[in-house]
């Protein structure tokens, strides 16, 4: 299965960019690419990394901004989230309009939760199909354990089911076994 | 013994990888750490092999010896030198000797004098040979080459003592003086020995500072000839492998596809840093479960003069239960790309005849204002001067690097991993 590239080049399956001119051939491959960038060496490192990989210098805390909207806008209208994997330090961008699924794909069931943790051993890590939810409201996050198998926690504390819990900047969950840090994406002030 | 020894691990850029019915390209990064604790270490050996042909006669002579001077104050005692010129002949100046004498060393470069043409090979040959005489009494092996003209009808020689002074463990710097140079022919010189891209002098102050600077990288060596072997397993075929760190190395095309193990050379690592190498593997079609596609293994010097072996086995898992695509973790991905492009921008610019060339925008943002500018020369075809080619391959060879971007806001609204 051949993916054709728009310069008519026939690349193989798994390429994220054509070999031929260099086109992102994927959804994946698509997006911008963020990482972290040293100030002193100017090596690229992971976007959850404090310290740089190749020299260790400290890695500034950078500020993020919603397009087209000033900085003082996005931070009162559309404070932007994201949850970060420990183990590999995927990152998520939560939605400030949708609430999403944590959970664990399964074809069999029909599961397909919007953050699938299977990526991230959520297999042998015990996350159930539909774990936990997580919303925005009156400028706050919440999560809301679904009644998992192996519960939801923050910071260790084991969420009741079906009681929303306030997130706060840098709060660590655990689904499971997997474990993710929620983190305001300017989380400067906070 | 522990603590100053090399660390190599890998991983697949995703995982787990989707089972397909037809072979699929898998990216690895295989990651060499260097020791943070510095290693009592031996002495280097450094040759610096210099082009005397005519046309560095006047300022270019009278700049590179001032620069000569500064970089043979800064070696040690105990290191080993030798300074070997050459134009259409060559000369051993200072036969392979300690720096103790140091004004002997200045007194001769005093003496270096413009000639006639310029034949690398002999330069080249002649400071193999003046570094192997302490070979076994030193640690890390640099030449120096300082040029300012192209070589004539001794390419293929070249090519060969670029590849013995790989097998050697000798890495050469390539300091560039002017345009006329061959950037391609010293382009095998660089990433064959493992060195960085060659520095491109226009402006001749520039000669100093450069010199110094691989000096001063030599001298924090903390490993050195470090050769790596990657080797496939049945029915997974070894499609590129590049150094993205410290910097950008593009390698020349594997000898051919079904090579199963190569073994290239990286060069020297610094104290602390690490070498970040990415494999590209087609892989044919496998069940459920975990494989090990390749196998690595690093050998290596250390400053104290000790041997190491280090290796690793590139292990990826499929699933059949990967129903949308997985997660690649966004350096990898930027590694990935920028490698990519750098190939693709290699291959055109080694084209003898121009002829427009087909680059992806996505490419081209990866560039400055002027880069952007010199890739629309090779995207219409027009003809690349020696220079565009050499300041493209520059700014190439730093891709994996950021720019500080001109453009403050292009990071600040970048789409942040993965959008739900
Ligand atoms: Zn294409
Ligand atoms: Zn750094």
């Amino acid at each position: 299965m051949a993916i054709q590239c728009d310069c008519g080049f026939s690349n193989a399956d798994g390429a994220y960019f054509c070999e031929s001119c260099g086109q992102p051939l994927t959804e994946d491959s698509a997006l911008h690419v963020a990482v972290r960038a040293c100030k002193v060496c100017g090596a690229p490192n992971m976007p959850a990394a404090d310290r740089c990989a190749q020299c260790g210098a400290v890695l500034p805390v950078v500020i993020f901004r919603e397009k087209n909207e000033s900085k003082r806008g996005a931070k009162s209208r559309n404070r932007a989230a994201k949850l970060i994997v420990t183990e590999d330090n995927s990152i998520y961008e939560l939605s400030a309009e949708k609430e999403i699924i944590i959970g664990r794909t399964d074809t069999q069931s029909q599961s397909y939760p919007d953050l699938d943790l299977t990526l991230h051993h959520g297999d042998d890590g015990g996350v159930s199909r539909i774990h936990a939810r997580i919303w925005r409201e009156n400028g706050a996050y919440f999560i809301e354990d679904q009644r998992s198998t192996n519960n939801t926690y923050v910071n260790n504390q084991r969420l009741e089911p079906f009681h929303p819990t306030a997130l706060r900047n840098g709060d660590i969950l655990r689904l499971g076994k997997v474990e993710l840090v929620f983190e305001y994406v300017d989380s400067a002030d906070s | 013994m522990s603590e100053a020894t090399l660390r190599i691990t890998s991983h697949p850029t995703r995982e787990p990888l989707p089972i397909t019915q037809t072979a699929q390209m898998v990216y690895s990064i295989a990651e060499i750490q260097a020791p943070i604790q510095p290693a009592p270490a031996r002495p280097m050996n450094i040759a610096f092999v210099i082009d005397r042909s005519g046309s560095m006669k006047g300022i270019r002579l009278i700049a590179l010896k001032e620069a000569l001077r500064r970089a043979v104050d800064m070696l040690d005692s105990e290191d080993f030198c030798s300074i070997v010129t050459f134009d259409d002949m060559v000369d051993v100046l200072v036969p392979s000797q300690k720096t103790a004498d140091g004004a002997h060393l200045q007194n001769a470069i005093g003496i270096i004098e413009e000639g006639g043409g310029t034949m690398l090979s002999l330069g080249v040959s002649m400071g193999l040979a003046e570094l192997e005489k302490h070979a076994h009494e030193s640690f890390a092996q640099r030449m120096i080459l300082i040029i300012d003209g192209a070589s004539h009808n001794d390419e293929q020689y070249c090519a060969d003592l670029f590849a013995k002074a790989a097998q050697m463990g000798v890495i050469i710097d390539v300091l560039g003086i002017g345009a006329e140079w061959d950037d391609l022919l010293l382009l095998n010189a660089v990433s064959s020995t493992g060195s960085p891209l060659f520095s491109f002098i226009m402006n001749l102050p520039e000669i100093e500072q450069e010199l110094v600077k691989r000096v001063v990288a030599a001298k924090a060596t903390a490993a050195q000839n470090i050769k790596a072997q990657i080797t496939c397993v049945p029915g997974v075929e070894l499609q590129h492998i590049s150094r993205v760190a410290p910097q950008l190395v593009i390698y020349r095309q594997l000898k051919t596809p079904e090579d199963d193990s190569q073994t290239l050379q990286f060069g020297a690592a610094a104290y602390a840093s690490r070498i970040i190498l990415l494999i590209e593997t087609m892989v044919e079609p496998r069940k459920a479960g975990s494989f090990r596609l390749a196998k690595i293994s690093a050998e290596y010097m250390l400053s104290d003069g000790t041997l190491g072996l280090q290796q690793t086995d590139v292990v990826v898992r499929f699933s059949a239960g990967v129903a949308k695509r997985p997660h690649t973790d966004p350096l990898s991905l930027y590694y990935i790309q920028r490698v990519n492009a750098a190939r693709i921008i290699v291959r055109a610019l080694q084209e003898k005849a121009p002829e427009p060339v087909t680059i992806s925008e996505g490419i081209v943002k990866l560039f400055d204002g002027e880069g952007r500018e010199l890739l629309q020369m090779l995207r219409s075809g027009s003809v690349i001067t020696p220079e565009t080619r050499k300041k493209l391959l520059l700014k190439t060879s730093a891709l994996t690097l950021q720019r500080p971007a001109p453009v403050s806001t292009e990071r600040e609204q970048a789409d942040y991993g993965n959008s739900m």
